[in-house]
């Protein structure tokens, strides 16, 4: 499994889709931070001339605001973006021998099918370890950059744990890249079949539970179910599949967001579960089906 | 012209024989008339939160301030435009990249242009096909969804409000045109396929996503929960003065979002669905004034990316790139 896991991280920082992927990813995640800074400013100076004109006394609202206010779009690019590359990673990978038609060769080998399967899961899931470290690293100096002093440890230990909970979430839209690239027939339904599933988890599920609208969904703060009608129990129950708008509370919730509102333990269990969950299916693909032909 | 319609016939006989293609057009159906559906739910659940707090201040003798909620049927399709304004643009680009893929994949090209054929046969043949194509959905996926107003939302149409959905299929035909357009140019010249559908992908993400969502963030008015002006009360005569002040910060944020023509679509439908307050209700011809710039915009984007797929997608090119 060990040299399986090696071939996959090789592979992937090597092959130019993940990281043509990886690139917009860090470069939002860096933009992110300033874009909030830029807002940030443009509001206190709005509150400031209304204040100098007379025109209200009420207290600014960002005054109490914590630095990590500047890490809130990260949430939104991690959904957009994060879980993008998750899912070329993943296709890519499953593909990868298949396209090379290579896959005979290595089970011909003493290696299991789940060996197999979990040796490239693992090597993926540790390159995006390794992507989110860095762009964590990236947005806690930009952060610090833009408050003009290091944070308090307790905001680094924050965003450190944002960071981490987003692993689960990208691994869990990698496994589902994986599933695409080792069942389908061709190429091109293997990068459409996932990305679909994802604009569904994305925009579909959270419209049904919440009555939000698709354009609605792109903002870092989740939107509460309509109350009244059967929207509190359709949340209820469909409310955990949506695991984009399940990650914006958990972190929300984590970076101290005072806007976020939602169940922070249903929001982890839902983000772990849809982890758990696509790793444990990904285990009963055939043997067959891995080595099936690519039709194109 | 017989050969560039035998072009057109066999790329529609292909979608309609592609289960992938039906599934996700399939898919997208159902979402938007979905989402009408919860949209009508949503209105009859604030209708009758409405009437609820009007009868419990009828019983104390005091009348209800506040207005009653209207339906305006055009608003329900709201979500259903803003789905044609994601996801539809993601089928578009699939759609204009299977078309160049698949005789790349079969290596039909070279058998194809051994026949003869001119340069822009083949291009304007499939293109015509796609356009076709997305008349016949986004129409269908508004009369579905508009039926779903009606029967699901129990809303009534004028002959006005038909006039204003005609409009929206033109501008959403329009966008969904640009999308296959820059799909297909980034097919034609990519020698490795995979290559242009992530590229393809990328560029969606950052046009159709990205973009308007940095714009959205960067509205001040957004950044406190129901508006930052409101939480200051501020009237909007000083909000204009007060933003006056800030037009450097203002033009920077119009110029990010007037470069994605998702912006362009998006002001241009919500205008005449009225779904933006300054032109709900009002006569065509003052929506038409007032949106003018962004139809020119989506006009001048679908001329422009087919202006660069017909020359991007020649057979010159084509046999270059599938070697």
């Amino acid at each position: 499994m060990k040299a399986i896991i090696r071939q996959e991280l090789l592979a992937l920082s090597r092959e130019r889709l993940p990281l043509m992927l990886f690139t917009v990813f860090v470069s939002m995640i860096s933009v992110s931070s300033l874009i909030g800074f830029l807002t940030k400013t443009t509001v206190s100076d709005v509150w400031i001339r209304t204040r100098e004109a007379g025109l209200t006394s009420a207290p600014n609202p960002f005054a109490s605001l914590s630095p990590l206010y500047y890490a809130r779009n990260s949430i939104i690019y991690i959904i957009l973006v994060g879980t993008l590359m998750a899912i070329i990673a993943g296709v890519s990978s499953a593909l990868r021998d298949r396209k090379a038609a290579t896959i005979d060769l290595i089970l011909s080998r003493p290696t299991s099918r789940s060996a197999y399967i979990y040796g490239k899961l693992i090597g993926i899931t540790i390159w995006l370890s390794l992507s989110l470290f860095l762009v964590g690293v990236i947005a806690a100096v930009v952060i610090s950059i833009i408050f003009g002093a290091a944070l308090p440890a307790s905001d680094y230990a924050r965003l450190a744990v944002f960071f981490l909970l987003a692993l689960p979430l990208l691994s869990g839209f990698a496994v589902i890249g994986m599933f695409a690239g080792l069942l389908s027939k061709r190429e091109t339904s293997a990068l459409l079949l996932p990305i679909s599933f994802w604009a569904f988890v994305t925009f579909v599920i959270p419209q049904i539970g919440t009555a939000a609208r698709p354009v609605a969904l792109l903002n870092p703060v989740p939107l509460p179910p309509t109350s009244g009608g059967p929207f509190g129990a359709l949340n209820f129950f469909i409310g955990p599949f949506a695991v984009s708008e399940q990650f914006k509370v958990a972190s929300g919730k984590i970076l101290n967001d005072p806007d976020i509102s939602g169940d922070f333990s249903k929001a982890i269990i839902s983000i772990l579960g849809f982890a758990v969950l696509t790793s444990f299916l990904i285990s009963m693909v055939k043997r067959t089906s891995i080595r099936g032909v690519l039709s194109e | 012209m017989n050969k560039i319609f035998s072009v057109a016939r066999m790329e529609i006989l292909d979608i309609r024989r592609s289960k992938l293609m039906l599934s996700l057009l399939g898919f997208f159906l159902i979402a938007a008339i979905v989402s009408v559906v919860v949209a009508s739910i949503d209105f009859g659940v604030k209708a009758d939160a409405y009437k609820t707090y009007t009868d419990a201040l009828a019983a104390s003798g005091i009348t209800n301030p506040a207005t009653a909620p209207q339906l305006f049927p055009l608003h329900l399709m709201r979500a259903a435009i803003e789905y044609l304004e994601i996801l539809g643009a993601l089928f578009a680009i699939i759609l204009g990249y299977a078309a160049i893929a698949k005789e790349k994949q079969r290596g039909t090209l070279s058998l194809l242009f051994t026949r003869p054929i001119g340069n822009f046969t083949l291009v304007l043949g499939k293109l015509g096909a796609l356009a076709l194509v997305w008349l016949a959905f986004v129409s269908i996926v508004v009369l579905a969804t508009m039926l779903t107003a009606v029967i699901a939302g129990h809303a009534q149409l004028s002959a006005t409000d038909v006039g204003r959905l005609l409009l929206t299929i033109l501008g959403a035909w329009i966008y969904l045109l640009v999308w296959t357009a820059v799909a297909v140019s980034i097919a034609s010249t990519s020698k490795k396929l995979t290559t242009a559908l992530i590229v393809s992908i990328v560029l969606w993400l950052l046009v159709v996503l990205v973009i308007p969502q940095v714009g959205d963030t960067m509205d001040p008015d957004n950044q406190v929960p129901g508006g930052l002006f409101k939480s200051l009360q501020i009237a909007k005569p000083d909000e204009t003065a007060v933003l006056a002040n800030f037009t450097g910060y203002n033009s920077a944020r119009d110029a990010l979002e007037i470069s994605s023509v998702t912006k362009h679509f998006e002001r241009y439908t919500f205008a005449f669905l009225g779904i933006k307050d300054q032109y709900n209700q009002q006569p065509i011809g003052t929506v038409w004034a007032g949106v003018f710039i962004n139809a020119l915009a989506l006009w001048l984007f679908a001329i422009g990316t087919l202006v660069i797929s017909l020359f991007t997608t020649k057979p010159k090119t084509l046999l270059r790139t599938s070697k």
